[in-house]
């Protein structure tokens, strides 16, 4: 069983992989395209990697259902939504997956 | 306006390594760059050896101007990033002081996509049978939902035919034409050629050109042997590749890039650059005769030649040596030797004619533009690499092919052949700078 610090510590690493980034500079509250500069493609990878680490594939609707609650937490529009994407969310979307309680 | 278009940097990833110099020298020493193949079992081949550059996915990943887009490179795309990257420092142009709009690309490309695509059908098919797993999903439905879940998100975009141009265009901020050429073994020359004709006509001040390929992978491998289009002395694999020999059987497999630099005469001399040479003509035309068989007329060979010479202005007579296509086939090379005399006449056999592809094989996409340095090598170093392995002429290719050793001379005009599958044709002329 993943417990939910393992979990944010296995995405950090896998976001430091893809974007050749040292793992001490991937922090969970680092935003994906402003911080990291990632592009769109990059979280396709990501996405790709944390699927095959933790044996489970994300389903299009659920992403959609998980990316309007951020934009109801901050108020916002769904398409301000990528400004405010972080690792930390990243990694609450596999906990939310893996450990449903939580 | 018409421009004058000279070359003012070249950028070599060849069978020998990274870098013009490595290449030239190797050349100029006659070696030839074959090797048995040690990546997979290839002991079931009618060919078990190719011309690969020695250089791990690791080894070219450290070498890229910008390592973070690696992850998005197949092979062939990273040794184009080195290739030119090596071209741009030499021509000393600063690419962020340039007017990106007038700043294009112009590459050579060949089958990226079929190598890096993963599992072709046919291929999971005859896996799956292989295994005997008859619990695995077979059906094509299956198939698909199982390609769905498993192929990596990014194959698609990384073996994109223009893959080459794009990140060219990215690394450099080229914000111009950025064009691709899949056009056989012409890519890289008709790339090169399309480029000297925007430069001309003023669409461009300056332009990355040029190809990369890399088809030393076991399903080229297979392509190429089921065409019997590649050599299988195996046995002696260093004279494998011997272009204009009796005894010919095939080509050499290989795989590399090369890129040039090219600009305006007048954007040239404004930013105060070094010209090496000057290209000076580019040629076309097509067979329109079959898929894979050259005709024996040579008629898109010769009208290539003949188109190349009228626009560099040039008569036969002043052209001082041919590149030639030379690829160590049966039907190549005859053929290539008629179309020469044709084109060149009485003078035909007194014109000094080398292959380069004798010591690094056939680059495919990337052979036009590999070629196309060792001849702006040639003309800077007056020295004309050699043809190696020529031990008996064949009688049909009466020409003087620089046999063995390397000849030293002054040498201001060459001549350079690319043909191809789909019948194909392509010649550019480089010519020495001061040639007054």
């Amino acid at each position: 069983m993943w417990k939910k610090e393992e979990i944010e510590e296995e995405v950090r690493h896998i976001v430091a992989k893809s974007l050749l980034l040292k793992p001490e500079l991937v922090l969970l509250s680092s935003r994906f395209f402003l911080d990291l500069e990632a592009e769109s493609i990059d979280i396709l990878d990501i996405r790709f990697a944390i699927e095959s680490t933790f044996g489970f594939k994300f389903q299009n609707d659920e992403i959609r259902e998980l990316l309007q609650v951020l934009a109801n937490e901050h108020q916002v529009t769904e398409k301000d939504i990528p400004e405010l994407f972080t690792v930390g969310r990243m990694a609450d979307f596999v906990v939310y997956k893996l450990i449903p309680s939580s | 306006m018409i421009e004058r278009v000279l070359i003012t940097g070249v950028g070599v990833v060849s069978p020998f390594g990274i870098g013009r110099d490595r290449y030239w020298d190797n050349l100029v020493e006659g070696r030839s760059a074959a090797r048995m193949i040690t990546s997979f079992d290839a002991s079931m081949m009618p060919t078990r050896f190719w011309a690969n550059a020695p250089l791990s996915e690791e080894d070219l990943m450290q070498q890229l101007p910008n390592q973070r887009a690696g992850k998005l490179m197949p092979r062939a795309v990273r040794m184009a990033m080195i290739a030119a990257e090596e071209a741009m420092t030499q021509s000393g142009v600063d690419p962020l002081r340039l007017d990106p709009f007038r700043f294009g690309i112009s590459v050579g490309a060949g089958g990226i996509g079929l190598v890096d695509q993963g599992l072709s059908p046919i291929d999971f098919q005859m896996a799956i049978q292989m295994t005997g797993k008859t619990d695995i999903p077979v059906s094509e439905g299956e198939y698909w939902q199982y390609l769905l879940n498993h192929m990596h998100p990014l194959n698609p975009i990384r073996t994109i035919p223009n893959a080459i141009s794009a990140h060219l265009a990215i690394q450099y901020q080229a914000m111009g034409s950025c064009l691709t050429y899949t056009t056989a073994c012409t890519s890289s020359a008709q790339s090169i050629g399309e480029a000297l004709l925007a430069l001309r006509h003023g669409r461009q001040d300056i332009m990355i050109a040029g190809g990369a390929d890399s088809s030393t992978n076991p399903s080229n491998l297979l392509s190429f042997s089921l065409l019997g289009a590649l050599s299988t002395r195996n046995d002696e694999i260093q004279h494998a590749s011997r272009p204009f020999d009796r005894d010919r059987d095939g080509f050499l497999l290989s795989e590399g890039a090369a890129f040039l630099i090219l600009e305006t005469e007048t954007h040239c001399r404004q930013r105060g650059g070094e010209p090496l040479a000057e290209l000076s003509g580019y040629g076309t035309a097509s067979d329109a005769y079959r898929v894979t068989d050259e005709p024996e007329d040579g008629r898109g060979a010769i009208r290539a030649m003949q188109n190349a010479l009228r626009d560099a202005g040039l008569t036969p007579d002043q052209i001082d040596h041919i590149n030639a296509h030379g690829t160590s086939t049966r039907m190549n090379d005859p053929i290539e030797s008629f179309a020469i005399h044709h084109v060149f006449g009485e003078r035909a056999n007194r014109i000094p004619v080398t292959s380069n592809k004798s010591m690094i094989g056939h680059l495919v996409a990337g052979a036009g533009s590999i070629e196309l340095v060792a001849a702006v090598m040639t003309i800077r170093e007056a020295c004309i690499p050699p043809t190696i392995n020529l031990q008996h002429r064949d009688e049909a290719c009466d020409l003087d092919i620089v046999a063995g050793q390397a000849r030293t001379g002054q040498v201001r005009t060459v001549l350079s052949n690319s043909f191809g599958f789909g019948g194909q044709n392509a010649c550019l002329i480089v010519r020495q700078v001061n040639h007054e």
